[in-house]
């Protein structure tokens, strides 16, 4: 069931998968702020990203999906 | 009467509906003091906030060891002013990490060195990182 950013349940989204919209995974939520959400990938000297939740397209079966694609997300949100 | 894991473990599951019980009160508490830590320090990593808060609390004597990370905006931002802040309020140089974030290891961080730095520097989009309890730990590896 697809819900909208605005009415997602943060607490409910910790440890679900986020997709960019060319189709990449990205990591999982491990952390959620204010107005941003903390996406880590990988065990071993994970990557992190900062995404801000007004870039959430939608949260639909436990999976986060973005508007951006993987590029603008490593360029922009990368910041381990 | 002996009472048995699964009978215990079946008690515990019928006091978790049971409204106003101590856990209750507990997760609510616990509930309302993530949502403060969220309004009034909205650009820190809470994972290091309560480590923060726990170690300030229970140790006296803790040397406030953490390897912290400011994280900026990825553009227009002037990395080497920032590195420069950072060494005149901690005496530490930092390295620099995507371009965007600094990270160094301090001692004598406190919540309210946190709170100080989040007023100073506007500029910070994220503060995260890991508070450490020893000395001989990772905090003060170089």
């Amino acid at each position: 069931m697809e819900q909208q950013p605005d009415r997602i349940d943060w607490q409910q989204s910790i440890n679900n998968p986020v997709y960019t919209s060319d189709g990449k995974e990205i990591g999982f939520i491990s952390s959620v702020q204010t107005d941003k959400i903390i996406v880590t990938s990988g065990p071993l000297a994970p990557d992190k990203f900062l995404v801000p939740k007004s870039s959430i397209r939608s949260f639909e079966n436990g999976t986060v999906y973005l508007k951006e694609d993987s590029k603008f997300v490593s360029s922009n949100y990368q910041f381990e | 009467m002996v009472n048995t894991g699964d009978t215990l473990r079946e008690n515990a599951a019928l006091d978790d509906n049971t409204p106003n019980s101590h856990t209750d009160t507990i997760l609510n508490m616990y509930r309302a003091l993530v949502q403060k830590m969220q309004d009034l320090f909205p650009k820190v990593d809470q994972r290091l906030l309560l480590d923060i808060i726990k170690y300030q609390t229970t140790y006296q004597d803790w040397d406030g060891s953490v390897l912290l990370k400011f994280v900026y905006p990825s553009n227009n931002i002037d990395l080497e002013s920032k590195k420069n802040w950072v060494f005149s309020k901690f005496s530490r140089v930092p390295s620099v990490e995507e371009d965007r974030t600094l990270r160094f290891k301090g001692i004598r961080i406190d919540l309210h060195v946190l709170e100080q730095v989040t007023q100073e520097d506007n500029d910070i989009e994220f503060i995260t990182g890991s508070a450490t309890l020893s000395p001989s730990s990772d905090s003060y590896s170089t």
